[in-house]
C-alpha cells in the first residue's frame, strides 16, 4: 500500500483495494466542493392501491437490491435497534452477497452481523461508530474485503449528498409512519425523536423503503420525511426494543469529580468572551459535559444573560433550560431520552434538522459553523491536542467519529471535559492512537487536576489569566497523569490497517491498525 | 505570622484507593485518611498498608494529611502509629479523646517512633476528637495536654449519644458541648473543629449548620463529601467589606514599614501585630476562594 | 513464607484484588488480570515480584485482578495479602 503522510503527520494511503483512491487530509477547510449532488432515478407516484408490503423480505426483493450493492439505515433506536439484524437476516437468506452496510453508526446489538460478515454477505462497511463485539472483531481481525470507512456525521452528509457514497437501498426506521410513506419518530412506542440521521438517506438513496411497527392513518403527522422520498413503506411486530432506545431523562452526575470538572469548565466558559447574550450552545450528553448546562443555567439565572439556540443532540435538562426560556430555541439531530422526544412532539422552537443541516461542510450552511461554544468529550488527546473519540487505550474501536470533527472545525470556542486519569491510563498522551479532531480545531482541555489553553489561542488564554483561572501546558497535565499512572507501554499492534478515517472533507485524516 | 487554615477537613476512607487520590482535587484544608469508623476491623491491615504508600507517593498539594488511627484501647492503636510516624503524616487524629492522659500517653508514644524512625521529635502532630460527656467535660485540659495538639474536635453523634438525648434539627443538645470545646480551644491557641453533617444531600441544611458553626467561633467543619468542601469555603469566605478593610490594614503597614514609621493606624484605630495577622489572613483566604480553589459546585 | 491462603484488595474501580496461595512447585508464579492490560502488565509483575523478594517469598502462587490499580495501591494489596498468608491461622 503506498502511504504518504499527511498534514497533520499521520501516515495514510492513497490508494485502498476495493475502495479506492484516497487524498491526505491536509487541513481544516482545505477542500472546495466541485460538481454537483447525486441525483435519483425518477418514480411514478402510484395511482392507485399504496406502498405498503407485506414483509422485509418483499421489500428487498421489490427495490432491486442485488449482490455487490449498498445500503443504509439511521442508528437513532440506539442499542434498540432491531432492524439492521433482521434486514441484513432476510438478505443473506435470499442469497444476496457482497453487500457495503452503510449505516450512519453501529451499536453492540449490531454484533450479531458478525455471521454475515465473515461468510461475505457484507464484504464492506462504512460508519460514524463501532462498538462491542463487532468492533473488538473489526480491530482485531480482517473479515472484510477492505477497512472499514469512518465518517463523521458531516462527513456521511457530504459523501451521500454528493455520490461519493452512493446508498442503493435505504432502510428507516420509523416509529410512526402512513401507508404512503411519511413518517417520523415522534410517535409510537418506539418513538426516538429527531430522524435527522436518515433524512440524507431518504432524499438521495435511489431506493427508500419506510420500515415501521406503528401504521398511522393518513398523513402521518409530524412529516419528518415525506412520501415523495419513500418507495415502499413495511410494517413489522417490532422496530426496536425501547428499553436500548433510551431512558426516559438523562439524569445529571451527581459524581463528585465530574461536578469539579464541570465547574471548572463553567469558570472557563464565562471568562472566555463567548459566553454573551445569545450565545448559541452544544451541550454534552452526559457526565462533566452535560453537568455544564447545569452550571451555566445557575449563571444565567444569576445575571439574567439568556442564550441562542441549542445544537446537536438534545436531552431532557436542555429542552427544560428551552421550556424556561433560558434558550429560544434546538436544533436536534438526535433526541437521547424520551423528555426530549416529547420536547420536540410538543414544543414549537424544539426543530428536527438533518445530519447535513448540522454538520455537512459542503452544504450550503451547517449549524457546527454557526455554534459558539461546545462541549467535547476524549478517549484520548495528545500534546498537539489532537483528539481521539474512536479507540480506547487498548487501540480497540469503542466510539464513533460523531459530529466531533464537524463541530470542533466551525465552532467558536470548543471545550474538552475530560478526567486527566481513566481507569490507569493518562487521557493526554504523545501522540493518540487514533485522530479524530485535528489539534488547531481544540481550544481547552478541562481535567480535575488541571487546565489547559491550546497554544494557538493567546487571546483567550489571556482572557483565562485575565480571570484569575490558572492554566498549564498540556505537557504539564501529561506529566501530573504520568507521575499517578507511570508510562503505559507501547501498544503491539500490527501493519495492517482495519479502518480508515476519513476527515468531514473526504480527505483520509488517520487509519486504525490491527490489534495484536 | 501565617497560620495553616482548617476551614474544611474531608474525612477519606482509608481503605478506598479511587477516593484517596481523588481527594485533594477538591482542595480541602485537611484530608483525614481514616483508618477508624470508615474501615471494617478485618480490614485495618490493609487500609494501614494502603494510607501508608499513598502517604510515600501521592502529593496531596497544599493539604494538611491527618490520619484518623484506632482508639487507644484497641489492638490496632500502636500498629497504627507505628506504621504512620514513618510515612511523616502531618497529623495523627485520636477518637474519643476523653482526659489528658489518652493524650500524654499517645504523645509519648509517637515520641518513641519519632525517635525509632529518627525524625525530629514533635514531627508528627496530633489532633483530639471530643465525642463524649466526659472529654467535654476534660475539654480544656485535654486542649492544653501536649505541644503537638493543634486541633480539637467535636463529635455529636457519639456526644448525643454519651448524655443520653437525642439528636435535634437545632441542636440545642450540642450547644454547650460546642462551646466548650471552642472555648478550650481557643484558649489555649488551637483549633476547634465542628463535627460531621451526615446528609450529604441536603445542602441548604448544611450550610445552616456550618454558618452556625462558623458563629460559634469554630475554625472548620469536618466533612464527609467533596460537595460539603466548597460550601464550606463558601461560608469561610470573608465578605468582600472585610476584604476591603484587611486591604486597607495592609497598605497602612507596608506604608508604614517603608516610612519606618513606628505607630500605625487606620480609620483612627490603632493597628498591631494581631490585627495585621488576621488581615493577611483574610487576603489570603478571599484570595484561595477567588482563585477557583473552593468555588461553590 | 506462605502458611495459607489469603486475599486483599476488592475489584473497585481503581482497586486490585490480590490472591495469595501455596504454590504447588518451588516457584514464584504471578498472574496477572487487568481490565487496563497490556499496557501495564510487565510494570504490574515486576512490582509484585519485588514486593514477594522484599518480604522474603520464593514460592507462591499470587494472582492480581486488577481495575486500575496505580502502583503503590498493587503494592500495598500485595503486601497485605502475603503478610496475611504468612500469619498463623485461628486454629493452628
Amino acid at each position: 500500500m503506498i502511504m504518504t503522510t499527511n498534514a497533520i503527520g499521520r501516515s495514510v494511503p492513497l490508494f485502498v483495494q476495493n475502495l479506492g483512491n484516497f487524498k491526505p487530509y491536509a487541513g481544516v477547510f482545505a477542500t472546495t466542493p466541485t460538481g454537483n449532488h447525486h441525483a435519483t432515478p425518477i418514480r411514478r407516484s402510484p395511482s392507485t392501491g399504496n406502498k405498503l408490503l407485506p414483509s422485509i423480505r418483499e421489500s428487498i426483493l421489490a427495490s432491486g437490491l442485488k449482490s455487490g450493492m449498498t445500503i443504509s439505515f439511521h442508528h437513532s433506536f440506539r442499542n434498540g435497534d432491531m432492524l439492521v439484524n433482521m434486514v441484513v437476516n432476510e438478505i443473506a437468506s435470499l442469497g444476496i452477497r457482497d453487500i457495503t452496510l452503510a449505516p450512519s453508526s453501529l451499536q453492540s446489538v449490531h454484533s450479531a452481523l458478525l455471521p454475515h460478515i465473515r461468510s461475505g454477505v457484507i464484504s464492506a462497511i462504512t460508519t460514524s461508530g463501532l462498538r462491542g463485539e463487532l468492533a473488538e472483531v473489526l480491530t482485531r481481525e480482517l473479515p472484510l474485503k477492505s477497512p472499514v470507512v469512518i465518517r463523521s456525521h458531516g462527513g456521511r452528509a457530504r459523501a451521500i449528498e454528493s455520490g461519493e457514497l452512493r446508498i442503493d437501498v435505504a432502510f428507516l426506521g420509523a416509529s410512526a409512519a402512513d401507508v404512503y410513506g411519511n413518517m417520523n419518530g415522534v410517535h409510537g412506542s418506539t418513538a426516538f425523536g429527531s430522524l435527522g440521521y436518515a433524512m440524507v438517506d431518504a432524499q438521495y438513496a435511489n431506493c427508500v423503503v419506510a420500515v415501521t411497527d406503528n401504521l398511522v392513518p393518513y398523513p402521518a403527522i409530524p412529516i419528518s420525511i415525506p412520501q415523495t422520498q419513500v418507495d415502499y413503506v413495511v410494517r413489522v411486530d417490532k422496530i426496536g426494543d425501547p428499553a436500548g432506545i433510551m431512558t426516559g431523562a438523562t439524569r445529571l452526575t451527581r459524581d463528585p469529580l465530574e461536578l469539579f470538572i464541570a465547574a471548572q469548565a463553567t469558570r472557563v466558559i464565562e471568562a472566555s468572551g463567548y459566553f454573551n447574550e445569545g450565545f448559541s450552545f452544544q451541550a454534552g450528553t452526559g457526565g462533566a459535559s452535560l453537568a455544564v448546562a447545569k452550571f451555566l443555567k445557575e449563571r444565567m439565572a444569576e445575571t439574567g444573560l439568556r442564550g441562542g439556540f441549542c445544537t446537536g443532540g438534545s436531552t431532557g435538562y436542555v429542552c427544560e433550560m428551552l421550556h424556561e426560556g433560558y434558550f429560544s430555541a434546538i436544533l436536534d439531530t438526535q433526541c437521547f431520552d424520551l423528555a426530549a422526544v416529547e420536547s420536540l412532539r410538543t414544543h414549537p422552537r424544539h426543530v428536527e434538522m438533518s445530519a447535513s443541516f448540522y454538520a455537512n461542510p459542503h452544504s450550503k450552511a451547517c449549524t457546527a459553523h454557526i455554534t459558539d461554544i461546545m462541549m467535547l468529550g476524549a478517549t484520548e488527546i495528545d500534546t498537539a491536542y489532537n483528539v481521539n473519540v474512536l479507540t480506547g487505550s487498548d487501540g480497540i474501536m469503542m466510539g464513533a467519529s460523531g459530529g466531533h470533527s464537524d463541530t470542533a472545525a466551525g465552532t467558536k470556542l470548543r471545550l474538552v471535559t475530560a478526567p486527566l486519569i481513566r481507569g490507569r491510563f493518562p487521557i493526554v498522551v504523545d501522540k493518540v492512537h487514533t485522530v479524530i479532531t485535528p489539534g488547531e480545531c481544540i481550544d481547552v482541555l478541562v481535567t480535575e487536576r488541571g487546565i489547559a489553553v491550546n497554544p494557538l489561542q493567546k487571546a483567550l488564554a489571556e482572557r483565562l489569566k485575565q480571570a484569575g483561572i490558572e492554566t498549564v501546558t498540556i505537557e504539564e497535565l501529561q506529566w501530573r497523569a504520568e507521575k499517578l499512572t507511570g508510562r503505559p507501554e507501547p501498544l503491539p499492534q500490527s501493519e495492517d490497517i482495519v479502518a480508515l478515517v476519513e476527515y468531514r472533507d473526504g480527505t483520509l485524516i488517520d487509519v486504525v491498525r490491527r490489534v495484536i | 505570622m501565617s497560620k495553616r487554615l482548617r476551614r474544611s477537613m474531608l474525612f477519606v476512607p482509608g481503605n478506598n484507593p479511587a477516593l484517596i487520590i481523588d481527594a485533594a482535587v477538591f482542595s480541602p484544608d485537611s484530608i483525614i485518611l481514616d483508618l477508624e469508623d470508615a474501615v471494617a476491623v478485618d480490614q485495618k491491615d490493609a487500609a494501614r498498608e494502603l494510607v501508608v504508600r499513598a502517604l510515600q507517593t501521592l502529593d496531596f498539594g497544599n493539604c494538611e494529611l491527618c490520619v484518623r488511627i484506632n482508639g487507644r484501647h484497641t489492638p490496632f492503636f500502636a500498629d497504627d502509629i507505628r506504621a504512620l510516624v514513618p510515612a511523616r503524616p502531618h497529623v495523627l487524629r485520636l477518637a474519643m479523646v476523653e482526659s489528658p492522659e489518652d493524650i500524654i500517653y499517645t504523645d509519648q508514644f509517637i515520641d518513641h517512633c519519632e525517635r525509632e524512625a529518627g525524625l525530629p521529635s514533635g514531627s508528627v502532630k496530633l489532633m483530639a476528637s471530643i465525642e463524649t460527656a466526659r472529654g467535654v467535660t476534660n475539654a480544656a485540659k485535654i486542649a492544653v495536654s501536649s505541644p503537638r495538639l493543634i486541633a480539637i474536635s467535636f463529635g455529636a453523634e457519639d456526644f448525643t449519644h454519651s448524655i443520653q438525648s437525642e439528636r435535634t434539627a437545632q441542636g440545642q443538645e450540642l450547644l454547650f458541648a460546642r462551646s466548650a470545646v471552642v472555648l478550650a480551644a481557643r484558649a489555649a491557641g488551637i483549633d476547634p473543629i465542628d463535627t460531621v453533617y451526615s446528609n450529604i444531600d441536603d445542602e441548604p441544611g448544611f450550610r445552616a449548620d456550618v454558618k452556625a458553626a462558623k458563629q460559634l467561633g469554630f475554625a472548620g467543619k469536618s466533612c464527609v463529601h467533596p460537595r460539603q468542601v466548597a460550601i464550606v469555603h463558601d461560608v469561610y469566605r470573608p465578605t468582600s467589606d472585610e476584604v476591603y478593610k484587611a486591604e486597607r490594614v495592609l497598605a497602612a503597614y507596608a506604608d508604614a514599614l517603608q516610612k519606618g514609621t513606628g505607630v500605625i493606624s487606620v480609620d483612627g484605630r490603632m493597628v498591631d501585630g494581631p490585627i495585621v495577622a488576621k488581615a493577611q489572613r483574610i487576603v489570603d483566604i478571599a484570595r484561595a476562594a477567588g482563585s477557583g480553589r473552593g468555588v461553590q459546585v | 513464607m506462605i502458611r495459607r491462603y489469603a486475599q486483599a484488595g476488592s475489584l473497585e474501580s481503581g482497586d486490585a484484588l490480590v490472591h495469595v496461595a501455596l504454590a504447588q512447585d518451588e516457584a514464584l508464579t504471578i498472574r496477572i488480570k487487568s481490565k487496563v492490560a497490556p499496557r501495564f502488565l510487565a510494570s504490574m509483575q515486576s512490582s509484585v515480584r519485588e514486593i514477594a523478594t522484599e518480604l522474603g517469598i520464593m514460592s507462591a502462587t499470587i494472582e492480581v485482578m486488577d481495575s486500575g490499580a496505580l502502583d503503590f495501591v498493587l503494592r500495598a494489596r500485595v503486601t497485605t495479602a502475603i503478610k496475611r498468608s504468612m500469619e498463623a491461622s485461628v486454629d493452628e
